[in-house]
């Protein structure tokens, strides 16, 4: 059988600390199955950031690649610390190739987030993402400290720093986890209230043999959360905010592309470097099982190019080839892709199956599809 | 562009007009991006989900 045509990485996933300040219970690096974590140095060394960035700057070399992408995560990244960060930072830089363009960010519970942080990344232009779910109620339910003190009033603290005038260009937007507990819109205007240039709704991972959490509540429930949200957003006058799994979504009804793995089932073309210094696939594997995104390879040893050939990145950039029989049959595979490539996982028979959230995906997909189409139909066709 | 996929999902014959993406300014931005898209020669690909960029 040929092999699909593999792509570049052209996103690279810094973990610069391994350890978080939050014990989120349904964190997917600490309350999973993968406990790699305890095994990783606590920050990423100068050493590791420094040939990481060589890497990086080699592979766009090698690939005349005009513009990347450095996401710094963790853990919680902050944790590394200020130093940490900037020599991160300033490596990367400095091993790009001239006339590249390198978009850094950085993902962050917001608990740390302070002024001196906000300078650095003012520095050198790194854009701040912030993970909160809601208001207190959502947040708390979830994002708290080990000994289950509420991290709410320093992500609030964090956030009012970032919209001033001064911070706002920085500020890339919001992640959000799904919680059914929640109500769906009260959820979306606190999350909006900050005015974040994107949010994003994220489904819980779960696959096959861990399935999501109240399942009990409908046959697609996260459709069932999501539906109202969408409405709202898309029949709005103005858009100030971004909505990345409805965007997503919308341009492949339209016949572009989804620039998100979550939905569209295109290649993924990005990388993780551990803090050790190993090269990995994407983190949400963590959620099928220990060592899932594993390689054994490390940046001081292998290429990205060498990376790319490992089993586990062919078969992440298979895309809609590595897809179960199921997926190919149905017609809303030309919008899903099958869906989150982790949420297919099945004990013992891997990953080709059909996404976990098949149900969800199917209802929100048609949900949009019929609110473009009642406003595609040219009038003579319109009822009523 | 094209609209095969709302067609395939909603209504294989229907006649839909291009031109209702200007009436929601959601679907202007997707239908701006995936022009520019096309012009520059950009290939989208699969990102990162657990960040925002």
């Amino acid at each position: 059988m040929q092999r699909p045509k593999q792509v570049p990485f052209r996103e690279f996933v810094l973990k610069v600390a391994s350890r978080c300040n939050l014990a989120c219970d349904y964190c997917y690096v600490y309350a999973g199955p993968d406990q790699t974590w305890r095994f990783q140095p606590t920050a990423m060394s100068p050493a590791i950031a420094e040939a990481a960035a060589r890497r990086i700057g080699e592979h766009t070399r090698a690939h005349g690649l005009s513009r990347v992408r450095v996401g710094l995560h963790g853990g919680e990244p902050l944790l590394a610390g200020l130093a940490t960060l900037e020599n991160v930072i300033t490596s990367v830089h400095a091993a790009m190739p001239r006339g590249t363009r390198t978009d850094l960010t950085v993902q962050t519970n917001g608990v740390l987030l302070d002024e001196r942080f906000l300078r650095l990344f003012a520095r050198h232009q790194v854009r701040i993402g912030i993970s909160l779910d809601g208001g207190r109620q959502a947040n708390d339910r979830h994002r708290v400290r080990a000994d289950g003190r509420s991290s709410f009033a320093d992500v609030t603290r964090a956030l009012s720093l970032l919209t001033t005038e001064r911070y706002r260009p920085l500020f890339a937007g919001i992640l959000c986890t799904i919680d059914l507990a929640d109500d769906p819109l009260d959820t979306y205007w606190a999350l909006a209230g900050y005015c974040p240039p994107t949010l994003d709704f994220l489904l819980p991972h779960a696959n096959w043999s861990q399935p999501p959490r109240s399942r009990d509540s409908g046959d697609a429930p996260y459709a069932d959360w999501l539906i109202p949200i969408f409405d709202k957003w898309y029949m709005a006058s103005t858009s100030k905010t971004r909505i990345r799994l409805f965007d997503e979504t919308l341009q492949l009804m339209l016949g572009g592309n989804s620039a998100i793995e979550v939905i569209g089932g295109g290649p993924t073309a990005f990388a993780v470097v551990q803090t050790d210094g190993e090269i990995e696939a994407v983190d949400s594997l963590k959620s099928a099982y220990h060592g899932a995104p594993s390689t054994g390879m490390s940046v001081f040893t292998h290429s990205y190019d060498e990376a790319l050939q490992h089993p586990v990145f062919t078969s992440l950039q298979s895309g809609r080839e590595a897809l179960c029989a199921t997926c190919t049959s149905c017609p809303v595979v030309a919008v899903c892709g099958g869906g989150q490539y982790a949420h297919r996982y099945r004990a013992g028979h891997g990953f080709g199956h059909p996404s976990v959230y098949c149900a969800d995906l199917s209802r929100l997909i048609g949900h949009i599809a019929g609110r473009v189409y009642s406003d595609l139909r040219r009038p003579e066709t319109r009822s009523g | 562009m094209t609209l095969e996929r709302i067609r395939q999902l909603c209504d294989p014959s229907a006649d839909l007009d291009p031109d209702g993406l200007a009436n929601r300014p959601v679907l202007r931005r997707a239908l701006l991006r995936i022009r520019r898209e096309a012009a520059q020669g950009e290939e989208t690909f699969a990102g990162f989900s657990n960040h925002i960029f």
